[in-house]
């Protein structure tokens, strides 16, 4: 990619971010039988995939390799309706204190487990969302997470254990898909540098249909960790046509020895 | 002008979170800055996850043997972006670029990677 398609898909990015508050044409706006907006297929919010089925040949004359494209909509104006929240977390003193311990080996993902929310969809995979009028249905390819969100106001059955990914409930706000996720199990990382989590972390996503896109919006809350509760954006788009594929990440999970430098 | 100013204000903000890594960080394990570039035949090709893999036989000039093991994109990262697995196989012998193990150890993130036809494709991330 060069750096002028760079410097347009960053822009188209911020775009879609800024205006995530903006209510979008109900026209352009897929939408299923019962009238809500139509969120089912493959979507993705970054990796090389993203930039087509050709991303990593090498162009005869290429100057510099194409760069990844970036995850869309970090960077942007803050908006939406978590407008007035910082967008890095705030973390209290003695997890400030536990972060300055842990290293790149202490990643859950590094041992293939699961990410949690909002972090799954920050992997450079693609996922699938099967909606239906009851619930809506997320196939992560991304460590083979699953969530299923009851959104006709139903709870989740039975008692559940505290988890990676936690129990979601779902319900619509006009075109935006509300989904409410508690009940975590205190080992997963939250995203950016929040390598620390507990089990009241609180997260409410919210994915508002744009077009072609979804503006990603998630508040994270977690007054054991957090000095006060932070937003996390990225950008839905649809990637080039696929099918979310088996990822068993313990299959071949060799490197952890090797992990000895920063990052 | 705009454009520019909003895609280095953009990329700025990226640099504050985290990379699109799906596994472990790479920076944790290559230095970017140390590169090499080495030939030898493919002893063994592992389209697996979390990562895919290349062996590589590379004669040294004392003319020993070295095994190297080169790092990549996952497997169905790689089929996404222009790989078939018919591409390369064991005896094939590659020309491959890319970033160096941070303990000494013979790995290698492998970017550019030169098919015996002298096709090139990426294997895995610059960094």
């Amino acid at each position: 990619m060069n750096v002028k398609r760079f410097s347009i898909a960053i822009a188209i990015s911020a775009i879609v971010s800024s205006s995530i508050s903006a209510q979008a044409p109900a026209g352009s706006v897929p939408r299923t039988a019962d009238g809500k907006p139509d969120i089912s297929g493959v979507w993705q919010t970054g990796g090389i995939s993203l930039a087509g089925a050709q991303a990593n040949v090498v162009p005869a004359q290429a100057p510099a390799p194409a760069p990844a494209p970036a995850p869309a909509g970090r960077g942007a104006a803050p908006a939406g309706e978590y407008a007035a929240l910082p967008t890095q977390p705030s973390l209290q003193p003695w997890a400030a204190e536990k972060v300055k311990t842990l290293t790149n080996k202490d990643d859950p993902t590094v041992s293939c487990l699961l990410p949690g929310v909002p972090r799954v969809i920050t992997m450079p995979m693609p996922f699938e969302i099967v909606q239906t009028p009851k619930q809506v249905v997320i196939l992560y390819e991304a460590f083979r997470a699953f969530r299923i969100i009851p959104t006709d106001g139903r709870k989740q059955p039975g008692e559940s254990l505290p988890s990676f990914m936690g129990d979601s409930t779902g319900h619509w706000e006009g075109d935006t898909l509300v989904v409410d996720v508690k009940n975590f199990n205190g080992k997963i990382w939250g995203p950016g540098n929040m390598r620390v989590t507990s089990e009241e972390l609180h997260v409410i996503e919210r994915y508002t249909p744009m077009g072609n896109t979804v503006a990603y919006e998630a508040k994270i809350e977690d007054p054991k960790v957090l000095t006060g509760p932070f937003v996390f954006r990225t950008t839905m788009q649809r990637p080039p046509e696929t099918r979310v594929a088996e990822y068993e990440c313990l299959e071949n999970n060799v490197d952890l020895p090797h992990l000895v430098g920063p990052g | 002008m705009r454009l520019k100013l909003l895609a280095a204000a953009t990329a700025a903000g990226l640099c504050v979170t985290a990379p699109m890594s799906a596994h472990h960080s790479n920076t944790a394990m290559y230095d970017a800055s140390k590169r090499t570039v080495i030939s030898g035949e493919v002893t063994k090709v592992q389209w697996t996850n979390p990562h895919s893999y290349l062996f590589l036989a590379v004669k040294e000039a004392d003319g020993k043997v070295v095994n190297w093991s080169l790092e990549g994109f996952p497997p169905n990262t790689l089929l996404r972006t222009g790989w078939k697995t018919s591409m390369i196989k064991a005896g094939d012998v590659l020309k491959v670029e890319g970033a160096l193990a941070r303990d000494g150890s013979n790995h290698l993130l492998a970017r550019e990677v030169t098919l015996p036809d002298s096709q090139k494709l990426y294997w895995g991330p610059e960094r």
